[in-house]
């Protein structure tokens, strides 16, 4: 009888329990921790100085804060040293982890070929057994094969973790005590300190701070996203995802030094605003972070672009990003409108996911990041709740919008610089008073990005009476306006319109079918019967043809796009606009 | 500013001492922030997770994470002593300057602890 040697069954995986995600956050404490050290050093060594004050108190003062000054800066030094080892640490975990899962599968399936051979053995009778050893042998021997190949990459991958262990935990014994600190760190300079020292004057273009950038060597970075995140975290120029790290860094240490404060009551107004906004800065990354990408089922990369939460006045400016504006082929940018400031990032930040989700949901093929904005000064909310107050409406001017729309324009060419090697593609979405905004980043200044898109706009400024007039050509200015929405009914149509009767409107209607836009559908299926403000804020609804057509849009799917009857505006009366009588339909934006 | 040394507390230094009482009552104040601003640092390295890391590398992790909260909230115990000691300088200034009357008034609320 004929004999089929079989393999040794391949070696079991040694359990593997880790999580990276808390390892990075262990990471960002460090950081965090680490500015308040760097602040410190700043500190003893400038304003607590008190060079004016002489005598002998003052010398034993003095010589105090130089020995603090020193040692804060040494501790700074070590703590970043440790901190950056252990964001290391997290992201060689999350490859060990995923080769580990790999080797699992690979393992069971090994497994599973041997026992496949032992069943085709012992299912063959002694006749046919004779005829099929070889080609039993051969199966045999190629399982044979691959699990060599197995125990060897498992073999390699117990000894990168058992490495990778050795040298984080190396790490922690190196800095344990302040001795040590002192000994490897102090009088040391600070590689942040070099790099500020270069930092472009401010005003710089993008491009000259993407090359400052690119210039700067590893150590310098890291020291600058700890040293100075305020400085870095806001720098238009930069890759989103250096700006995303300084910004955590800096929004962690606000959380913990305010609620710190909070708990203590000793919280001022202004900052009890800025807690709100850094809160609301964490909620909406969080959101993000907890999301996963429609076609892969992989995490999406969460950035927090942009992160000032003093800024106007207490307002905040904030923008986070569902996708990585780095790699992405296509990039998206929302800018809302009345009422959106630090705190409200939230509900911009579900926008940017319903248009992320319906991105990628129109076209697997491409990469998509759909940055949610608010990084502008936009006027105080209408009364809504109260009804429509013309008054109210009124007193809003365009001159937010022109601010708004410099700080816009800033933005996207920061974008394009960051992006100098692999260009993406840039569309502006501009809601509501955002689309003001817009409107005047393109006409004021020049906006850098290949399509426009408005949505629900009272007009994109008085300046602004064409769609040429924006400068990328009128075939990539998009306009979505519901007929049942009151604010997109504030935008000039002639004489008889609504915005010149309230004088609200805030210049011609790029939904009108003289102003050369292309409108798109935008009717909800649960579109009121009459005008509401209901209908001014569906446009990022799932499964809605504004959403629909914004994702064909940001994915370069013109031809997909649903095109709509625009605003007619007869000499002899008000604007007529067919869409009133069309039925919405039901449009599909997601893969559930 | 020019202001005569408390009597009798400065025999082994010069007669004289200059400061500015208000650069004083605010540079306290900036300690206090040290103060807060690290006391929050120490929490947060007290509440960074372990609970990523491997077995192993999760307790040296601890170890290190309870020394540095001992380090950092030293750092601002120190902290917290300088703005006291500049609290008290700026006290004896007050009940030694014979003419700090209204100033006195002015710099009162240096005195008091806001955080």
């Amino acid at each position: 009888m004929s004999v089929v040697r079989l393999p040794e069954p391949p070696s079991v995986l040694p359990p593997l329990v880790v999580a990276p995600s808390a390892v990075h956050d262990c990471a960002l404490h460090l950081q965090a921790a680490c500015t308040r050290l760097d602040d410190l050093g700043t500190f003893a060594s400038g304003p607590a100085r008190l060079d004016d004050w002489q005598g002998v108190a003052s010398a034993a003062y003095h010589a105090v804060v130089t020995t603090m000054g020193r040692g804060a800066d040494a501790m700074s030094l070590a703590l970043r040293r440790v901190g950056r080892r252990v964001e290391h640490h997290a992201d060689t975990l999350d490859e060990l982890r995923q080769q580990y899962d790999d080797l699992a599968r690979r393992s069971t399936s090994l497994a599973g070929g041997i026992e496949m051979l032992r069943h085709d053995i012992a299912a063959a009778t002694p006749d046919r057994i004779v005829q099929l050893a070889p080609v039993l042998q051969a199966r045999s021997d190629a399982v044979g094969g691959h699990i060599a190949v197995y125990e060897s990459e498992r073999e390699r991958w117990v000894l990168a973790l058992a490495r990778e262990e050795r040298e984080m935990i190396a790490a922690f014994e190196a800095l344990l005590t302040l001795e040590s600190v002192t000994r490897r760190f102090d009088g040391v300079p600070d590689p942040a300190d070099r790099a500020l020292a270069t930092l472009p004057a401010p005003g710089s273009p993008p491009a000259a701070v993407y090359r400052w950038w690119q210039g700067l060597s590893p150590a310098e970075r890291a020291g600058l996203v700890v040293a100075a995140p305020g400085v870095i975290g806001n720098l238009d120029g930069l890759p989103a995802l250096a700006r995303h790290r300084a910004n955590r860094v800096r929004l962690e240490r606000d959380l913990a030094g305010l609620r710190a404060l909070r708990d203590r009551g000793g919280l001022t107004s202004r900052e009890r605003g800025i807690l709100r906004n850094a809160e609301a800065a964490a909620r909406a990354c969080d959101r993000v972070g907890r999301s996963l990408d429609p076609r892969t089922a992989d995490p999406v990369p969460v950035r927090l672009y942009l992160y000032d939460p003093t800024a106007f006045d207490g307002d905040g400016a904030v923008a986070v990003s569902v996708g990585d504006p780095d790699t992405a082929d296509a990039v998206s940018l929302l800018v809302p409108g009345l009422g959106s400031d630090g705190a409200g990032i939230e509900e911009v930040t579900d926008d940017a996911l319903a248009l992320y989700d319906a991105a990628r949901a129109v076209d697997g093929s491409a990469d998509h990041a759909s940055l949610a904005w608010i990084g502008y000064d936009a006027p105080d909310n209408v009364p809504v709740h109260d009804g429509f107050g013309g008054d109210a409406l009124g007193v809003v001017g365009e001159a937010m919008a022109a601010r708004g729309g410099e700080h816009l324009a800033d933005a996207v060419d920061g974008l394009r610089a960051s992006r100098d090697r692999s260009p993406a593609e840039i569309a502006v979405i501009g809601h509501s008073y955002g689309s003001t905004t817009v409107g005047h980043a393109a006409y004021d200044h020049g906006l850098a990005v290949d399509d426009i898109a408005v949505v629900g706009s009272p007009g994109l400024g008085g300046d602004v009476d064409h769609a040429d007039d924006l400068g990328i050509g009128a075939e990539h200015v998009w306009a979505g306006a519901s007929s049942r929405d009151p604010i997109a009914e504030l935008a000039g149509n002639g004489s008889f319109d609504l915005g010149t009767l309230l004088g609200a409107g805030l210049g011609n209607d790029p939904a009108g079918d003289d102003f050369g836009a292309v409108r798109f559908q935008a009717e909800s299926t649960t579109r009121g019967w009459v005008d509401n403000f209901g209908d001014h804020v569906k446009y990022f609804d799932h499964d809605t043809e504004s959403l629909r057509n914004l994702a064909d849009i940001v994915t370069g799917h013109d031809d997909d796009v649903g095109r709509a009857s625009g605003v007619h505006d007869p000499w002899w009366g008000p604007a007529i606009d067919r869409e009133f009588f069309r039925s919405p339909t039901a449009a599909t934006t997601s893969l559930d | 500013m020019h202001t005569p040394t408390p009597g009798g507390s400065r025999s082994a230094g010069p007669d004289e001492m200059s400061m500015e009482p208000d650069s004083i009552g605010r540079t306290a104040r900036d300690w206090d922030e040290q103060r807060a601003d690290l006391s929050a640092a120490a929490g947060q390295v007290a509440h960074a997770p372990t609970s990523g890391f491997t077995a192993p590398v999760a307790r040296i992790a601890a170890d290190f994470l309870r020394a540095w909260t001992e380090h950092t909230g030293a750092a601002a115990e120190l902290s917290e002593h300088q703005a006291d000691a500049l609290r008290a300088v700026l006290a004896v200034w007050l009940r030694t300057d014979a003419e700090a009357g209204a100033r006195a008034f002015a710099l009162l609320p240096y005195l008091q602890e806001r955080r």
